[in-house]
């Protein structure tokens, strides 16, 4: 099973209901047998995302209470979530990232953190899988060598195969 | 395949204990109550009746722009 690394991109489908929230769901349902790796930053912009859309009144505040407190107790208060930190070293590299395909210094940063992470384990463990529905991010990791999947690009009945061969 | 590590730094782990005691004196703070009725079908019943349509990916789009602006 695949060590699934999130993007916020991503991660707000689960609180949400797009194209792809099914996908999510499904990559939900696999924890604890997958790892789940999200950054305290992609944690701090899915809770900006649902915060700004009820500010423009795009959501009610009883959603934004519920969707808060989802985000809480499945990511922040579970075990089977671990964070990275974003560490300057991280958004050094993140220079060198942006530079080669267009990122901008954030997505640079959670790439350089994220190929940091797959790079550092070791020879056969799990695959490292990002996990984002932002094109530019998804284009930059594939680049690099990692492994993705874009919720909105394939079906929910689809995950399991792949799960169990990543 | 992934090419070969460009640097030995070490992978750095949020430490959750801390940044739970952290949140949560934040959110006494801010005077957030948790919804104990919330479930991710109740969000998205709630999210259809207020008439949001999946295929605009409003939120993900919206993280997208605070990213990149306007240009996707």
């Amino acid at each position: 099973m695949p060590t699934l690394l999130w993007d916020a991109s991503a991660l707000i489908k689960r609180n949400t209901l797009e194209a792809g929230s099914d996908v999510v769901d499904a990559l939900f349902a696999a924890l604890p047998q997958v790892t789940a790796v999200a950054t305290l930053w992609g944690y701090a912009e899915t809770y900006a995302s649902l915060w700004r859309k009820r500010n423009r009144g795009d959501i009610s505040t009883a959603f934004l209470q519920s969707a808060l407190t989802l985000l809480r107790s499945e990511l922040r208060l579970s075990t089977d979530w671990v964070f990275l930190t974003i560490d300057d070293a991280a958004v050094l590299t993140g220079i060198d990232l942006l530079r080669q395909h267009n990122l901008n210094a954030t997505d640079a940063a959670l790439l350089a953190t994220y190929l940091r992470y797959a790079r550092s384990q070791p020879a056969g463990s799990p695959t490292s899988v990002l996990v984002a529905a932002d094109q530019r991010l998804l284009r930059a990791a594939g680049s690099e060598g990692l492994t993705t999947v874009d919720p909105e690009a394939v079906a929910a009945a689809d995950i399991p195969a792949p799960l169990a061969t990543w | 395949m992934l090419t070969e590590p460009k640097t030995e730094l070490p992978v750095r782990f949020v430490d959750k204990e801390e940044l739970n005691r952290l949140m949560d004196e934040m959110e006494q703070r801010m005077g957030f109550v948790p919804d104990p009725e919330a479930t991710i079908e109740k969000l998205r019943e709630m999210l259809r009746a207020e008439g949001i349509r999946p295929e605009d990916n409003a939120f993900s789009r919206e993280i997208i722009r605070m990213r990149y602006g306007d240009e996707e």
